[in-house]
């Protein structure tokens, strides 16, 4: 096992952070991308027609059931036998947000639904169209729901990008793999690698509790004092002030 | 955008309606016409077919047969209009409002928002217009010092004079009441009450479900009770409730005021 020492970990530092950049930007992009498109798949699962929820069902699930890498692989390893090349970084885009497109609108249409149809009836009544009503009630309260989700969504998307390395994008596990096969300090980098991408997704589980703390708080799921619900673990069997 | 009404009046009119959910008959033959300006209690056991006639009114429940009018434009008309439901439904609904029993505040809005969303959004009202109605509105269900709370900060009785408040800025030529207060205490009950009680003079054809009797003769002048999907007596409420003639509305009578 090769020894870590701060020099080596200085002199790596530069390159990886190059790489945790692009990994970065690269969610960036696909998180952008995805949520869009899966708002719209989100209210196509919810048509009123077989036709339109049919073929999006098809797609969300075949998604859901294949692994992430074979997804990679095919799109730019397979796509090309019938013609198909992409780059590999338009392909690691493309691919991530076919791949977040469909689990962001499983997570949109269950916020979505979670929005009372009393909410929509009270829209109409007040003589909005249903554009209004999905624009002013609906979507406004499935935000809320669906935001901590997505926040971990995120988190996800960015560990996930370390998958980009078999297509050749040169994201942080990229250049550490090709900065270890040179120096055969993989005890050092990898660490390093590890440590950076801990740095940047534990505020973002931080991030998604309060979130989701704080829409709880306002929509009175489980709060306020509507419908008061305690935590038993919170509070304690002796029923304590403190939540 | 303009806020003109496109009713002419509220004048609210049934002609042999017809619903049914799935197979189960809720609606058998309703005729009823109500003038621009009545008030009008409709009364009847869970499961006579009030809440779904109120709902008809403003196109939330779709009918089978039959036509419904409000105001002289047909709301409901299915077998002369393919999609039953008006094309101007969502203009017609602004003059039509409707106050929940669960009141359906906007949880995300505050009540102030709550109340000036639809008067910007749909009547195309100013900010500084709708926010001096809203105003006017809160003070008149006295909750003007509530206007930047959430709704669920509010007690039930609270929410629910926000929800009247809310309508009433749409000002509305007619006003459904589905069961307003039986989601609350007493105490909020009056309060209620109260509110609508004082709206009831403003003109506005008012239908009004509920199972507060006092309050149904106190305030309309004509009760209609329903029976099995049809309507089985109308009378001026006095009369009504002195005298009824129905078997179905005497029992009904006995055992709601041996209640209460």
């Amino acid at each position: 096992m090769d020894k870590m020492t701060w020099s080596d970990l200085v002199e790596f530092l530069p390159t990886l952070l190059h790489g945790l950049a692009y990994s970065l930007g690269i969610s960036a992009v696909v998180i952008v991308l995805s949520v869009i498109a899966g708002i719209f798949v989100a209210f196509m699962r919810v048509s009123r027609f077989r036709s339109v929820r049919g073929p999006v069902l098809a797609y969300v699930e075949f998604i859901r059931c294949t692994p992430a890498l074979v997804q990679l692989y095919y799109i730019f390893y397979v796509l090309p036998i019938f013609g198909i090349t992409l780059q590999a970084l338009v392909a690691g885009i493309v691919g991530f947000t076919i791949i977040y497109t469909a689990y962001l609108s499983e997570v949109f249409r269950a916020a979505i639904n979670s929005v009372a149809k009393t909410q929509i009836e009270a829209a109409l009544s007040l003589g909005m169209s249903p554009s209004q009503a999905r624009r002013l009630v609906i979507i406004p309260q499935a935000a809320r729901v669906a935001l901590p989700p997505t926040v971990n969504y995120l988190l996800s998307l960015i560990k996930d990008t370390s998958l980009l390395s078999i297509i050749t994008i040169q994201e942080i596990m990229f250049r550490g793999l090709i900065l270890a096969s040179q120096t055969f300090k993989y005890f050092t980098i990898l660490t390093e690698i590890a440590f950076l991408y801990f740095c940047v997704c534990f505020p973002l589980t931080i991030l998604a509790r309060r979130l989701e703390a704080k829409f709880e708080r306002e929509l009175g799921y489980g709060s306020g004092p509507a419908n008061k619900k305690k935590n038993f673990f919170a509070v304690g069997p002796w029923g304590g002030t403190k939540a | 955008m303009s806020t003109e009404s496109i009713m002419k009046s509220g004048e609210v009119l049934f002609k042999d309606v017809y619903k049914d959910f799935s197979g189960v008959q809720v609606l058998q033959g309703v005729n009823l016409s109500i003038a621009s300006g009545e008030v009008l209690a409709l009364l009847g056991q869970s499961g006579s077919g009030k809440t779904t006639l109120l709902r008809c009114v403003n196109g939330l429940e779709v009918i089978q047969k039959g036509k419904i009018e409000v105001g002289g434009l047909a709301i409901q008309d299915p077998e002369n209009n393919r999609g039953s439901l008006s094309k101007d439904i969502a203009k017609i609904r602004q003059s039509i409002g409707i106050v929940f029993q669960q009141f359906n505040l906007f949880p995300h809005m505050t009540v102030m928002e709550n109340v000036c969303v639809a008067q910007i959004k749909v009547l195309g009202r100013g900010e500084e217009e709708a926010r001096e109605r809203a105003r006017s509105l809160l003070d008149r269900v006295g909750l003007s010092e509530k206007a930047e709370s959430r709704p669920l900060q509010l007690s039930g009785g609270q929410q629910q004079r926000v929800a009247i408040a809310r309508t009433l800025a749409m000002d509305p030529r007619v006003l459904l009441l589905d069961e307003v207060t039986s989601s609350l205490d007493p105490q909020m009950t009056n309060d209620v009450l109260r509110v609508i009680s004082d709206v009831s003079k403003d003109g506005i054809t008012l239908i009004v479900v509920t199972h507060e009797m006092g309050f149904a003769r106190h305030v309309a002048k004509r009760a209609v009770f329903m029976h099995e999907g049809v309507i089985a007596e109308d009378a001026p409420s006095e009369q009504l409730f002195e005298n009824p003639q129905n078997e179905n509305t005497k029992k009904f009578l006995a055992a709601v005021l041996s209640h209460q």
